[in-house]
């Protein structure tokens, strides 16, 4: 596709930038949920942050243990030849999701906030940045398609899959998590049981990805049990969605996001929306 | 808090660089998000020195910014690939 574009004269990434973009639409949709819910802006920032540095992380280690594996890292490390082996990095959603998780979590516990009801608001920040994620997968060319020769494949580059024309699976992921993101601030409109919308995001999110895992072509990702690594963590995902679902949130959990007064914009009356 | 988050913030920006030579993103992804957690918690619990918590939370920003495009420029494996390739179609190489 297009992986980098010029600024005078230095060569900008487009996933950088989409990742940028992503980033702060999602701090922008967590600001704008929180605030109805009396959540101080710097409340949002800490748990953005919490959540992006931990994604990170996360992902970065999960591509580590499952593309290089870690007998070869310790062998690595062993010859003097380490920070040769983890420049060589990527990231994994799921990893990177399990770590924002965490991220939020920490967070929270930081500006003394609820976990479990922030949560609900960080499922649709998290489904519009990754739809900005997976448009800079497209620009930069990774996360393709398989060969196709349907209408609105196209080659990404000659030198990708022997520049075939390829199915847009990024384009598609980016599609149903925008539908997500649209269907969860909807939901969130009116006072909902926590964690539903959570449930409902991870719920969802693993039943596209399993299935647009089988139209992936790309090299890079592991295998387990005869289905991809992100297939194979989509089952245990989907089951951590239905618990929040199914039984967490009909339990009538305390729908109030602050744990102390700490967190909270000055003069707001807690209940009210 | 504050001070401490302006003092992290303001160190975010020139290791921000480092995040180009891939591994070295993790210095400044940590400033950056300690310069945020402490200016943020700064701001809340010391409004008297919100200035300072402010100055903090922008340099921690900026920081951060700087990270991830010098990342995503040459720190990432794809990119990096996906530049070497245009480079070399923009000079008739390819």
């Amino acid at each position: 596709m297009k992986p980098t574009f010029e600024v005078f004269g230095y060569h900008v990434g487009f996933y950088g930038i989409l990742m940028l973009i992503g980033l702060a639409s999602a701090f922008l949709v967590l600001w704008r949920l929180g605030r109805r819910r009396g959540v101080r802006f710097e409340c949002a920032i800490t748990v953005t942050a919490c959540a992006f540095g931990f994604a990170l992380l996360g992902g970065y280690v999960t591509y580590m243990l499952a593309s290089v594996g870690l007998p070869v890292i310790v062998q690595a490390a062993r010859e003097g030849k380490l920070f040769e082996v983890l420049s060589k990095g990527g990231i994994v959603f799921y990893g990177g999701l399990f770590g924002g998780i965490f991220g939020a979590w920490l967070g929270c516990r930081l500006v003394e906030l609820r976990f479990v009801a922030i949560m609900d608001l960080c499922a649709p920040a998290l489904a519009l940045a990754h739809a900005f994620g997976r448009v800079g997968c497209l620009f930069a060319g990774c996360c393709y398609g398989m060969p196709c020769d349907l209408f609105f494949c196209f080659p990404l580059s000659k030198d990708i899959a022997g520049g075939a024309s390829l199915f847009p699976v990024q384009l598609f992921e980016a599609g149903c998590d925008l539908i997500l993101f649209f269907a969860l601030v909807r939901y969130l409109k009116k006072p909902r049981p926590v964690p539903r919308a959570a449930g409902i995001y991870l719920m969802s999110y693993s039943v596209y990805r399993f299935i647009l895992e089988f139209f992936r072509y790309d090299e890079i990702r592991g295998q387990l049990f005869g289905i991809s690594t992100s297939q194979f963590l989509s089952i245990p995902v989907f089951l951590l969605g239905a618990v929040f679902c199914f039984a967490l949130a009909p339990r009538s959990i305390d729908p109030d996001p602050f744990r102390t007064e700490m967190g909270m914009i000055p003069g707001f009356k807690r209940g009210t929306r | 808090m504050s001070i401490a988050g302006m003092i992290v913030g303001i160190c975010t920006i020139p290791f921000a660089f480092s995040a180009c030579t891939g591994y070295g993103i993790w210095w400044p992804l940590l400033l950056g998000i300690a310069g945020i957690v402490l200016s943020a918690i700064g701001m809340m619990k010391e409004p008297q020195r919100k200035g300072m918590a402010l100055a903090g939370l922008i340099c921690s920003i900026v920081g951060l910014v700087v990270m991830i495009i010098c990342f995503a420029c040459t720190g990432c494996d794809i990119c990096r690939y996906g530049t070497a390739v245009g480079l070399l179609s923009q000079y008739g190489l390819n």
